[in-house]
């Protein structure tokens, strides 16, 4: 398991702040009670829960890494979602059920009061737009176009105000749900009005270097103050080049492959999608912002053990920001085993610049599996390739089902969960 | 669709289908209806003593513009926390009723279900 970072620590004390300030945390004296109080603590905690899945939208370069990287930072805002629309439909049937006890009609009075009765029809619209932008989140009809679910992701704000406006008007205790609300408001306005103009920073494209079929290296030189990363964070590259056939103007997030404090940043772009098809044929010279840097993947948390890096695919990008620092400085210490898990040939993409750096890095030995040739990696091949494999810190990048695979098979070896570490191309 | 998105969107049909069925129920069954009507109406005369018995969470009348209500069912579901609502029990809370001690009245939604709760008139 993965250590309680503080960001968490502080998340956990957030959720349970608007119930302790209304005295919920103590149950009724009486049984009688008992439903109306969990339809409250219900309400109160899918709102708390919501409303923090918002605050925590924000994408603040440097706050991710209290929660151990942006990529778990989302995944925690999913969670927060995902737990916050469960227990609204959980308050609805509580608030019917507290009803129900009485008679039929006062639980469809106390669900479905006169129009006039506005704080609860608000809470109805707030789950109305909760339901429409987490449609495509939760993939109800199959998996959304990017830029489709950002844009229905907006409604949100419409959800969040609506709940607000119904608890404000039903709760005993206003100050957390204006706290929380107006964190949210900020959180929004970062995102969405200022952190376009005032995070992102502009670079120049200098060469867009092909790397095989349907993959290049944009080298991009900044405008004004370079950008500070360290090995294995990412950016959200969004391009300006006028020409392009798509995706002009939108953010993407991309993996940079250049080392920390390199003069041109890099990141290597496969088409798997048409923005990423169109940028294959960016404009050298053309504007690019970028955004960041986010992640905390390559962190160790025991700085002493020797390392497994396993980059499947487009996922050595990651390594290859590693493995260039490590050039620069000569030394891999403790000693580190790069293994580039790719499908054929055709494929390895970073095959040339890993062969061409790595002899120059003591301590530092690299891999290559091809799946054509050398069929699925199993623990036989893995041992092969690294035979103390099940000693070493591991990091895995690469697609979802490539790291499902290869932890399962870690489990099966004793590899304790706080040795491995993962990042997986989801949508971000 | 990812196991959470399975969960989700199962509940979500459950819970469509649980207020569908609710309403169906209260459209098709007249005679819970009968519910919202007085219960002993008009008949019986409340006096000030009998209703000053009825003072506890257990039993709680209240007198509100001379109608009496018997509120000890309810209670429980009333928004404000019980603490607050027993001393009005057994006593005319017309006020409270008026002003919920802050200057604001009660909804027309709380007006709509009073009668159900109706038990008599406060004698003069």
């Amino acid at each position: 398991m993965k250590p309680v970072r503080l960001g968490e620590l502080a998340l956990a004390l957030l959720i349970l702040l608007p119930l302790l300030a209304a005295g919920l945390h103590r149950p009724p004296a009486e049984a009688a009670f008992l439903l109306p109080w969990l339809a409250r603590i219900t309400g109160v905690l899918a709102l708390t829960l919501i409303l923090l899945a918002g605050i925590l939208s924000i994408r603040l370069s440097g706050l991710d890494r209290w929660f151990g990287g942006l990529t778990r930072l989302w995944a925690i805002h999913h969670g927060l979602g995902w737990a916050g629309f469960m227990l609204v439909m959980v308050h609805v049937w509580l608030v019917a059920g507290s009803g129900l006890v009485l008679s039929v009609d006062t639980a469809v009075a106390q669900l479905f009061p006169p129009p006039g009765h506005w704080p609860v029809w608000a809470g109805w619209g707030g789950f109305l737009a909760l339901v429409v932008f987490l449609t495509p989140s939760f993939k109800f009809f199959g998996e959304p176009r990017y830029a489709r679910w950002k844009r229905l992701h907006l409604v949100s704000a419409l959800a969040l105000l609506l709940a607000v406006v119904h608890a404000l008007a039903l709760s005993s205790q206003a100050w957390p749900w204006l706290v929380l609300g107006l964190a949210a408001v900020g959180a929004f306005g970062w995102r969405k009005l200022l952190s376009p103009r005032l995070a992102r920073r502009n670079y120049r494209v200098t060469s867009v270097h092909p790397l095989g079929p349907g993959m290049v290296e944009l080298s991009l030189h900044p405008v004004g103050v370079a950008m500070k990363h360290a090995p294995g964070q990412f950016i959200y590259l969004t391009p300006r080049d006028p020409a392009l056939a798509q995706g002009r103007g939108e953010e993407h997030p991309y993996t940079i492959a250049s080392a920390p404090g390199a003069p041109e940043l890099r990141v290597g772009i496969k088409a798997l999608g048409d923005a990423t098809r169109a940028l294959q044929g960016i404009n050298p010279d053309s504007v690019v912002q970028v955004e960041g840097p986010y992640g905390d993947f390559m962190t160790p948390a025991d700085p002493q053990r020797p390392a497994l890096w396993v980059g499947g695919g487009i996922g050595i990008a990651p390594f290859v920001s590693a493995v260039r620092h490590l050039q620069e400085r000569g030394e891999a210490s403790p000693p580190v085993h790069l293994a580039y898990l790719v499908n054929n040939d055709e494929q390895a993409y970073y095959r040339e610049t890993l062969e061409r750096l790595v002899p120059g890095v003591r301590g530092l030995t690299l891999s290559l599996h091809r799946r054509d040739k050398e069929g699925l990696l199993d623990e036989a091949a893995l041992r092969a390739l690294c035979p103390d494999f099940a000693e070493r810190e591991i990091w895995i990048c690469g697609p979802p089902g490539l790291t499902r695979y290869l932890k399962s098979l870690l489990h099966v070896r004793g590899v304790p969960g706080s040795r491995i570490h993962s990042e997986a191309f989801n949508l971000l | 669709m990812t196991w959470l998105g399975r969960i989700a969107y199962t509940t979500l049909v459950a819970f469509i289908a649980s207020l569908l069925t609710l309403l169906a129920v209260h459209t098709l069954s007249p005679d819970t209806v009968a519910g919202t009507e007085p219960a002993e109406s008009g008949t019986r005369i409340i006096s000030h003593a009998s209703l000053a018995e009825h003072n506890s969470a257990q039993d709680c009348w209240m007198a509100i513009h001379g109608r009496v209500y018997d509120f000890t069912e309810y209670l429980p579901q009333h928004p404000t926390p019980i603490q607050v609502l027993l001393p009005y029990c057994g006593t005319d809370a017309t006020t409270g009723w008026d002003t919920k001690g802050y200057g604001r009245a009660h909804s027309p939604r709380a007006e709509a279900m009073l009668p159900a709760y109706e038990i008599g008139l406060l004698e003069n």
